[in-house]
């Protein structure tokens, strides 16, 4: 721990490896839905998470065509919003 | 004050949004905070100017959001807006110096006072900035535990920040992508609110929540101004200094995409390019849905700043609720 508080000079920062791990698994999910995939349970992302952003992808028709409302009509395993 | 809680009345700001009363009147009172407190007294003309313009540039725009924003997270856990208005304040006067080095570094000609001056005589204005941002915060009226958690939070946050500036990735994957984000823009705002939050509460769940509502503004914050900085009317301002950001990763993971090709033949030449260059660039991210991507990107993190509201009362954060849902509109 102390090597590597002085080889950062900072100490160590669980927020910014949360945020970070947190942005990846929406990264990966958006580029599953972007391909045309169910993200929803090939990204490996939780009911909660994926829950949550469903209203999202309601509001993005034009934004990112119809393929995301496609991919959770399809998802049978989805709850409604 | 309390009377303007709960108003609706809006004033029209320049860029013909809607500002809320309350929302005018807490920036009215940061800047008035920071003429009493930590500009007039200095006598400074360099530094006087800035904060002059930047209060100016923000007035009655959205952005007059982001310099109250601990103000709105103090109002969400029932806290007094009085007390949070030199944070406020010190936040104003910190955003601000990152601004002014930001601009040093980048010398991208902005606008701004600082950007016509001499890089030693505008670095040291931003020094300024910082020590008068720090006398706000020795201005809060608060225990000394939860000022310790505030400048505590506040100071790691920075020099994370600063670290990662610092550091720029031309061509990064997108960890590294997204831990630039997470630390230039993210955890920052993430702190800022919680800051708000913690001048009046103790309860964990309700700080985390509050947290995750910055941490989720402040990415889709970044999200979105890397899509602007790739339009043609900012030309090439990441491309020229030869940092990809999302929109360009995600369209150059399109390999079987038919303009892949001419995409990565133009990128390597986007230092110094012409708008030309930049409109083909813009044109060929754009098609390969880089932009489309980011932006579903950002309005996932909006859905989650707004879900992180949902354990409050609506009446407490609505303004919290409005900033964060105009921003993709």
């Amino acid at each position: 721990m102390k090597q590597k508080q002085i080889e950062s000079g900072l100490p160590e920062e669980p927020e910014l490896a949360a945020a970070v791990a947190e942005a990846l698994l929406m990264a990966d999910f958006f580029q599953q839905v972007f391909a045309g995939n169910d993200a929803h349970t090939d990204a490996g992302l939780d009911d909660d998470l994926a829950y949550q952003l469903q209203p999202a992808f309601t509001q993005l028709p034009n934004m990112v065509g119809g393929i995301v409302t496609q991919v959770f009509n399809n998802d049978r395993t989805y709850r409604p919003y | 004050m309390t009377e303007l809680i709960g108003r609706t009345s809006k004033r029209i700001g320049l860029t013909g949004l809607m500002i809320p009363d309350l929302v005018h009147h807490l920036y009215e009172q940061t800047y008035a905070f920071v003429w009493a407190h930590a500009v007039t007294d200095l006598t400074w003309a360099d530094l006087t100017t800035s904060v002059a313009a930047r209060y100016e540039a923000y007035a009655n725009t959205r952005a007059a959001y982001a310099n109250v924003l601990p103000i709105l997270t103090t109002l969400a856990v029932k806290g007094d807006a009085e007390t949070a208005v030199p944070l406020a304040a010190a936040w104003a006067l910190y955003d601000l110096a990152s601004d002014v080095f930001d601009d040093i570094q980048d010398q991208d000609g902005k606008d701004w006072p600082w950007s016509q001056w001499s890089p030693s005589r505008a670095m040291n204005v931003g020094l300024g900035l910082v020590a008068a941002a720090n006398g706000c915060l020795a201005n809060l009226s608060i225990d000394k535990d939860v000022q310790s958690d505030i400048w505590f939070s506040w100071s790691r946050t920075f020099a994370l920040a600063a670290r990662s500036q610092a550091t720029p990735v031309g061509i990064p994957s997108l960890t590294q992508y997204f831990s630039q984000v997470a630390a230039k823009s993210g955890l920052i705002y993430a702190n800022v609110a919680y800051a708000g939050a913690r001048l009046h509460a103790m309860d964990r769940d309700l700080l985390r929540q509050l947290y995750n509502y910055g941490l989720a503004l402040g990415t889709l914050i970044q999200l979105k101004d890397d899509c602007r900085d790739l339009s043609v009317a900012h030309p090439g301002s990441d491309l020229a200094g030869g940092v990809y950001t999302l929109p360009v990763l995600y369209a150059l993971s399109q390999t079987a995409h038919p303009a892949y090709l001419e995409l990565t033949t133009m990128l390597p030449a986007a230092t110094g390019m012409t708008a030309t260059a930049a409109a083909t660039i813009y044109q060929l991210v754009t098609e390969m849905g880089g932009l489309h991507y980011t932006m579903a990107m950002a309005k996932g993190y909006e859905q989650k700043a707004l879900s992180a509201l949902s354990v409050f009362p609506v009446e407490d954060v609505h303004h919290l609720s409005a900033y964060v849902s105009g921003f993709l509109v």
